[in-house]
C-alpha cells in the first residue's frame, strides 16, 4: 500500500522521475545542505513562476501551501509562514532546508516538489503537467529516467 | 492579379457552425463570443483553438479572472477535442491575475501585447473579457473603448485572429466592444419545464453572409455541435420533380387504391387512431422497398429500436436487414430535441445507408420528444423538415395518431395535412357489433386515386386491404347504415 506521506516511494511514477531530474538540474542534489537548499528553492521558484502563468498565481500559491502541509507529515520542521509573500516564502524554505543534514534536506525537497506536481497533476492530468514542465526544462525532461540517489 | 482581397476563412471545428457563419471565421478578424454562464463560451473558444492551432499557427489563451484556470483546464480536458500534445508547442496558456487587472486596463493591454510580440500567436483568446468591462474608466489612464480599439488594432496588425470571451447580454450592445468587433457569436440558454435548450446566433460577421436566426446547439463529450436552422423549402434547392415511378407499399390492395403505389419523391401521412395499423403499414412500406433493392430508414420516437424490432411482426427479418446494412433504425433522444437536430440525424442516416425510403413513426412521438419551446413552432418546423427530406430524394411515409372524432372530418393532428402530398386515413367502425377497420385515400396531390372507403385486416403478413365499403354509408361519422336502409345496422 502506498504511503500517502511519502509520494516519492511510488515505483516508476513519472512525476517522481521528473522531480528528481529537475531538482538535480537546479543543483539540489549537491553535497552540502546549503547547495541542496539553493537548488530546491531555485527549482520551486521556477516551477511556481511558470505554472503560475498558466494556472494563476493564486492557484499555484495555494497548491504550494498544501504541498508544504503534506510534506510536514514526514518533515515536521518544514514550517513556513503561509502568508509570507513569494520572496519571504523562498527565503524561509531555504533557511529550513539549510538547517538540516544534506540527505534529509534532499529528501524533503524531493517530497515537497513531488507533492506539488502530484497535486497539480491530480487536477489537470500528468500529461499536461509534463508538457508544461517541458517549457521550463525543455531537454526531454519527462522521458529521462536516470537513477538519482537522494 | 485579383482586385479584391481574398479573406482566408478558418474552420471553427464545430460541426454546423461554419455553415451558419457563412463559411468559417475570417482570418485576422476580431471577434466576440458572448453568452450567459454555462452557455458554452469557453468550450467554443477551446474548440476553435484546438481545431486551428499548429506550430505554424500558434495560439495564445489568455485567462483573466473569471473561472480559475486550474478548474478550466481540468474540465476542458474532458472534451475529446482537447489534445494535450498541442501544448505548449502550438497552444500556450497565460493567466493574468486579478492584481494586474486592478492596476488598470493599460497594464493588461501591455501584458497582452508583450506576450503577443514575444510569441507571435496567430490566434488569441481572452477569457473572460467581462472582468475588464465592468471597471470604471481609469483616472488618467485609457478607457475601455481606447483599450478595445488598441487591442484590436494591435492584434490585427500582428495578423492574429482574436476572440474575446465574456458574459454579455443584449443590454451591453452599446458597449464599444460590440462596435469594434468584426464578428459576434452569441450563445443562449433557456430552461423550460424540465428541458434546457441551447441556441447560437451569429449576430454579426463582417464581409460574409451568415445564416440569420437562432440555431440549435448541443454540448456533448465531443464539444459543441450546431444544427443550422432548416432553410425554407423554396429555391435555390427545389425538391426533385415527381416522376412517374411508383413505390410499391407491400400492402395488398393499397397500391391499387393509390393508382399503382406511392409516387416517388412523395410525402405520405398515414393517420389513424391507436391500434389501427399505422406502424405496420409504415414498416411494410420500408420492407417492400428493401426487397426491391431500396435501402430504408425507420425513425422511431415512441419506442427504442430494440423494442420496436421485438414488437414487429417480422422481427427476425427486420433485424437481419439491419445487420445487412439495408435498414437503419434511428432512435433520437427524447425530451429536448429540436426539429433541426432531428433533420440532421435523419439526413445522416439516409446518406449512410443510401436510403430511398424513409418512415417517421410517429409525428406524435416526435412532437413529444421535442423540447417544449420547439413544440410551439412544430407545424412550421415540420413544414421545413419535410421539404428538406424530400430534397434528399427519399419517399417519406409518416404516421400520426388522430383521436377519433365523429362530429367532424379531421385529416391530421395540428393542422399539418397541408404539408404532405398524400394522406391515408385509417378509422374504426362498429358494424353488426364488430369492430372493423377501414381506410381511405383522403388526399393525393396531382394524381387520380381510389376515393372509396375500403375495409382492411391486419393479418400475419401485415395489412391486407379488402372490399370497398360501398354497402354502407355514414362510416366516417360513426353512423354506419346499409345503403337503402333507414335503420342503423
Amino acid at each position: 500500500m502506498t504511503d500517502p506521506t511519502n509520494p516519492i516511494a511510488v515505483e516508476g511514477d513519472p512525476l517522481v522521475t521528473v522531480t528528481r531530474e529537475l531538482l538535480e538540474r537546479e543543483g539540489a542534489f549537491g553535497e552540502g545542505a546549503s547547495e541542496v537548499a539553493a537548488g530546491a528553492v531555485q527549482a520551486s521558484e521556477k516551477l511556481c513562476a511558470h505554472l503560475g502563468r498558466v494556472v494563476g498565481q493564486l492557484g499555484i500559491s495555494t497548491l504550494f501551501v498544501r504541498s508544504l502541509f503534506l510534506t510536514r507529515a514526514r518533515f515536521p520542521w518544514l514550517v513556513l509562514d503561509p502568508h509570507a509573500g513569494p520572496d519571504g516564502r523562498w527565503q524561509a524554505l531555504r533557511s529550513c532546508l539549510e538547517a538540516q543534514h544534506a540527505d534529509v534536506a534532499r529528501e524533503a525537497s524531493l517530497c515537497l516538489v513531488t507533492h506539488l506536481l502530484r497535486l497539480i497533476a491530480g487536477l489537470i492530468g500528468d500529461a499536461l503537467v509534463l508538457r508544461l514542465l517541458a517549457e521550463v526544462w525543455p531537454d526531454d525532461l519527462p522521458t529521462r529516467t536516470k537513477e538519482v540517489t537522494p | 492579379m485579383s482586385e479584391r482581397v481574398q479573406i482566408n476563412r478558418l474552420p471553427t471545428g464545430v460541426p454546423g457552425l461554419d455553415d451558419v457563419l457563412g463559411g468559417g471565421l475570417p482570418e485576422f478578424s476580431f471577434n466576440l463570443i458572448a453568452g450567459p454562464p454555462g452557455g458554452g463560451k469557453t468550450t467554443l473558444a477551446h474548440q476553435i483553438m484546438f481545431a486551428n492551432a499548429s506550430p505554424e499557427r500558434p495560439a495564445l489563451f489568455v485567462m483573466i479572472c473569471g473561472e480559475p484556470p486550474l478548474k478550466m483546464l481540468r474540465y476542458q480536458q474532458q472534451f475529446s477535442f482537447f489534445d494535450p500534445s498541442l501544448i505548449p508547442s502550438s497552444i500556450r496558456f497565460l493567466h493574468l491575475g486579478a492584481e494586474l487587472v486592478a492596476d488598470g486596463l493599460e497594464k493588461v493591454l501591455e501584458s497582452i501585447i508583450r506576450e503577443v510580440e514575444a510569441t507571435g500567436p496567430r490566434l488569441v483568446f481572452v477569457d473572460s473579457f467581462r472582468a475588464m468591462t465592468r471597471r470604471a474608466p481609469e483616472q488618467g489612464g485609457i478607457n475601455l473603448q481606447q483599450f478595445v480599439e488598441a487591442l484590436s488594432l494591435h492584434l490585427t496588425s500582428w495578423e492574429a485572429t482574436t476572440f474575446l470571451v465574456g458574459e454579455y447580454d443584449e443590454d451591453d450592445e452599446r458597449n464599444p466592444i460590440f462596435t469594434v468587433a468584426d464578428g459576434i457569436v452569441r450563445l443562449l440558454q433557456t430552461a423550460e419545464r424540465n428541458s434546457i435548450v441551447r441556441k447560437v446566433q451569429v449576430v454579426k460577421m463582417r464581409g460574409q453572409g451568415q445564416i440569420p436566426g437562432l440555431h440549435t446547439l448541443k454540448i456533448s463529450d465531443s464539444g459543441l455541435r450546431v444544427y443550422p436552422r432548416l432553410p425554407n423549402p423554396d429555391p435555390p434547392h427545389p425538391r426533385p420533380a415527381p416522376t412517374l415511378e411508383r413505390k410499391g407499399t407491400g400492402i395488398t390492395g393499397l397500391d391499387e387504391m393509390l393508382g399503382g403505389g406511392i409516387p416517388a419523391g412523395y410525402s405520405v401521412m398515414i393517420v389513424g387512431p391507436s391500434g389501427s395499423g399505422k406502424t405496420v403499414a409504415a414498416t411494410q412500406f420500408i420492407r417492400e422497398g428493401i426487397e426491391r433493392g431500396e435501402p430504408g430508414v425507420i425513425a422511431v420516437f415512441e419506442k427504442r429500436p430494440d423494442e420496436y424490432l421485438s414488437a414487429a411482426r417480422d422481427a427476425g427479418l427486420l433485424e437481419r436487414l439491419v445487420a445487412e446494412g439495408k435498414l437503419e433504425m434511428l432512435h433520437l433522444r427524447p425530451l429536448d430535441l429540436s426539429v433541426d437536430e432531428t433533420m440532421e440525424e435523419l439526413a445522416a442516416a439516409v446518406k449512410r445507408v443510401g436510403a430511398k425510403r424513409l418512415a417517421i413513426d410517429s409525428l406524435s412521438g416526435l412532437e413529444l420528444a421535442l423540447a417544449p419551446s420547439f413544440r410551439a413552432d412544430f407545424r412550421e418546423s415540420l413544414y421545413r423538415m419535410v421539404g428538406a427530406l424530400l430534397r434528399l430524394g427519399v419517399t417519406v411515409v409518416m404516421t400520426a395518431e388522430l383521436v377519433e372524432s365523429y362530429s367532424e372530418l379531421r385529416l391530421s393532428p395540428h393542422g399539418i395535412s397541408f404539408l404532405t402530398d398524400a394522406i391515408i386515413l385509417q378509422r374504426y367502425v362498429e358494424i353488426r357489433g364488430q369492430l372493423r377497420r377501414f381506410m381511405v385515400i383522403a388526399k393525393m396531390r396531382g394524381f387520380a386515386h381510389d376515393t372509396r372507403l375500403r375495409f382492411y385486416e391486419i393479418g400475419p403478413s401485415g395489412l391486407e386491404v379488402g372490399e370497398a365499403t360501398t354497402e354502407y354509408q355514414g362510416l366516417l361519422v360513426g353512423d354506419p347504415r346499409r345503403v337503402g336502409d333507414m335503420e342503423p345496422r
